[in-house]
């Protein structure tokens, strides 16, 4: 996750997405949005291996919510990436929740960590 | 108390924005027109989900609306950041505002978090 929202920031910064229909004001906003998701998942992995499974659970479901509002907005529009991003970009969403119910199953003993 | 307010708050706002953006009052906010439903579609996902949070905790269920808050705040902090400097009609300075609302609504999903621990 950490790798695919740094690439997408790139791709941003490199002008990959400048004919998208959207303002300028707002796609230099979208390589600051998957920057932090890219840090977000970053921190998250750090997390979970240090042990930390509620909090990595807890940036897990926050960057669940960005990522849907994100597809959720911009799915009809015509961006370098795969077709079909209002499925598989919601998949993701979902896979992203599911990874933090996983989180939270497997989290140890029974005082939160977070 | 508060706890039972807050979460009211974002329900009005998000769904106040999604009427805003029916009548046209973002028109010139420089969106493509063909995103403008997504966004009322969201923005009322958005305050029923905030709705559906004052319920978890009004029926005492802290870990779900907990959790459900975290996702919505999450859904916000994307639209605050990549709307942050469009022209829209809310309040000015959304580069101070926003981020202090998402942070209001993370504290916010915190403090059920530790509800749900003490009464359990």
């Amino acid at each position: 996750m950490a790798v695919n929202f740094g690439l997408t920031a790139i791709e941003i910064r490199a002008g990959g997405f400048d004919h998208v229909a959207l303002p300028k004001a707002m796609i230099s906003q979208e390589f600051v949005g998957n920057a932090l998701e890219a840090l977000g998942w970053g921190l998250a992995v750090i997390f979970m291996m240090i042990g930390k499974n509620r909090l990595a659970a807890k940036f897990a479901i926050f960057l669940a919510g960005m990522l849907f509002f994100d597809v959720q907005t911009t799915w009809t529009l015509e961006m370098p990436i795969p077709d079909g991003f209002l499925y598989w970009g919601s998949a993701l969403a979902l896979l992203q929740l599911l990874s933090a119910i996983y989180l939270l199953r497997t989290a140890k003993g029974l005082a939160a960590n977070a | 108390m508060l706890k039972t307010i807050f979460p009211l708050m974002p329900a009005t706002t998000f769904g106040l924005s999604a009427y805003g953006i029916m009548t046209g009052e973002f028109r010139n906010a420089g969106f493509a027109n063909e995103v403008l439903p997504l966004h009322i579609w969201i923005n009322g996902f958005e305050s029923i989900g905030w709705i559906l949070c004052a319920i978890l905790f009004f029926k005492k269920k802290f870990p779900q609306a907990a959790y459900l808050s975290l996702f919505l705040a999450g859904m916000w902090c994307w639209d605050m950041i990549t709307t942050m400097y469009l022209q829209m009609p809310v309040p000015p300075m959304q580069n101070i505002w926003g981020p202090a609302s998402v942070i209001a609504m993370v504290v916010y999903s915190q403090s059920l978090f530790k509800q749900a621990k003490f009464s359990n």
